[in-house]
């Protein structure tokens, strides 16, 4: 800090001295210097007269009272609000990943079987769905296999004993072809290796499904 | 008051200890807030807009000058108001114009006293007015307030040289100002 001001041949008291001086926020040898210096200095000791009254008036200015209390109203509890839901959220995460899984575990079921023989060999496709026709069994008709009703053929009644008519589906003409037809309409045949495949790909796209939404459910 | 007791119920959430607290310093976050926009209603806003961040960001402070640390909420809050009002200047000339409601009564003062020291009172509010922020804080903060330098300097967040230089120009602004009106200052202090 500059006690004496800057201009040539001045050696008044610098504002910031008189500040200092009056607040006593200067060192022992600064404050003595200030003081003999205003002891001789008539300006100067005006000029720490004035800046006193100052910070005395600035000292006396009042008080204002609060006009009111400034209390702070008590924090209503805080609500949190619920996520919107998304629908890659939690539970459809845990749906891909659970079919994921159990996509998995067929293919290592099949895949074992296959390897062992078990399930069915490569030149024996596997039969899904209904190979043999439903039986028909009417009043009259003994009991036992019946071969089945070719569709779009008239069925063939046959009048018994008492008179009444029963429906007869024995025609000689049901042939094997009969078998074909059915197993083509109500079921196929599946090659194992097309089924592992088939397994191992709905493995793969489970888990990726399950990995990139459980991604963007974590970035959200 | 057990300030460290109320401080620490404080960041429990406890706003019944928070308010002890806001009890106890709200005339003092009040007056540096009047001293420094000049308006009443104002100062009102910004006392209460500092105690509500206050306790939000109670957690925040961790030990040491609580009073600091408000007056620090309390003067960036000003700063802001003042900020934002550089554009409508002609409103809170008006507003420092109008003095607050200051409260000079005293049983053994005349009524002439009583008028001179709130002209007295209205005139150094205007001349606050018309110094830059930065001197007028430290001005009321270290005349007004009675911090002291170091406590004004970790208010204002400035080193201690900076709070003497900015204060000992603030004071010469008013020493300027008070020579012309020499007829307000009370006898004592006029002779003194």
């Amino acid at each position: 800090m500059r006690l004496f001001g800057e201009g040539f041949g001045d050696r008044h008291c610098s504002p910031e001295a008189v500040s200092s001086f009056l607040d006593g926020a200067m060192g022992e040898r600064e404050t003595r210097r200030v003081e003999a210096h205003v002891a001789f200095c008539s300006h100067c000791a005006q000029h720490v007269e004035e800046m006193r009254s100052v910070v005395n008036v600035l000292r006396m200015m009042p008080t204002v009272p609060a006009p009111r209390s400034f209390a702070i109203p008590a924090p209503a509890p805080v609500l949190v609000l619920e996520r919107p839901y998304t629908w890659w959220r939690p539970a459809p995460v845990a749906g891909f990943r659970a079919m994921a899984a159990a996509a998995a575990l067929a293919l290592a079921v099949v895949f074992a079987g296959d390897a062992t023989g078990v399930i069915g060999t490569h030149e024996a496709p596997i039969q899904v769905g209904m190979v043999q026709p439903a039986e028909l069994v009417s009043p009259g008709n003994p009991p036992g296999p019946e071969p089945s009703q070719v569709l779009g053929q008239a069925p063939v009644l046959d009048t018994v004993p008492d008179g009444s008519q029963v429906l007869d589906t024995t025609a000689d003409d049901v042939s094997a072809q009969t078998d074909a037809t059915f197993a083509g309409r109500s079921g196929f045949q599946l090659e194992l290796w097309a089924l592992e495949i088939g397994l191992l790909a709905l493995t793969a796209v489970m888990a990726a499904a399950s990995i990139l939404l459980r991604r963007r459910a974590a970035s959200s | 008051m057990d300030e460290q007791a109320l401080l620490q119920a404080s960041k429990g959430g406890d706003a019944g200890a928070f308010n002890r607290l806001v009890e106890h310093y709200q005339t003092s976050i009040y007056n540096v807030a009047l001293r420094m926009v000049g308006d009443a209603a104002v100062a009102e806003d910004i006392t209460q807009e500092t105690f509500v961040s206050a306790f939000r960001a109670l957690h925040t402070f961790s030990a040491g000058n609580f009073r600091a640390w408000l007056f620090r909420i309390a003067t960036n809050a000003c700063r802001d108001h003042l900020r934002s009002a550089q554009v409508r200047r002609n409103t809170s000339l008006d507003a420092l114009a109008d003095a607050p409601n200051f409260n000079f009564t005293s049983e053994e003062e005349l009524p002439e006293e009583y008028a001179i020291r709130r002209e007295l009172s209205s005139f150094i509010q205007q001349s606050l007015g018309t110094l830059p922020r930065d001197q007028r804080m430290a001005l009321i903060l270290v005349d007004i307030q009675a911090c002291s330098y170091e406590e004004a300097a970790q208010i204002l967040k400035t080193p201690i040289g900076t709070v003497k230089s900015r204060l000992s120009r603030a004071r010469e602004a008013m020493r300027a100002a008070l020579s012309a009106q020499r007829e307000l200052l009370p006898a004592q202090i006029r002779s003194g």
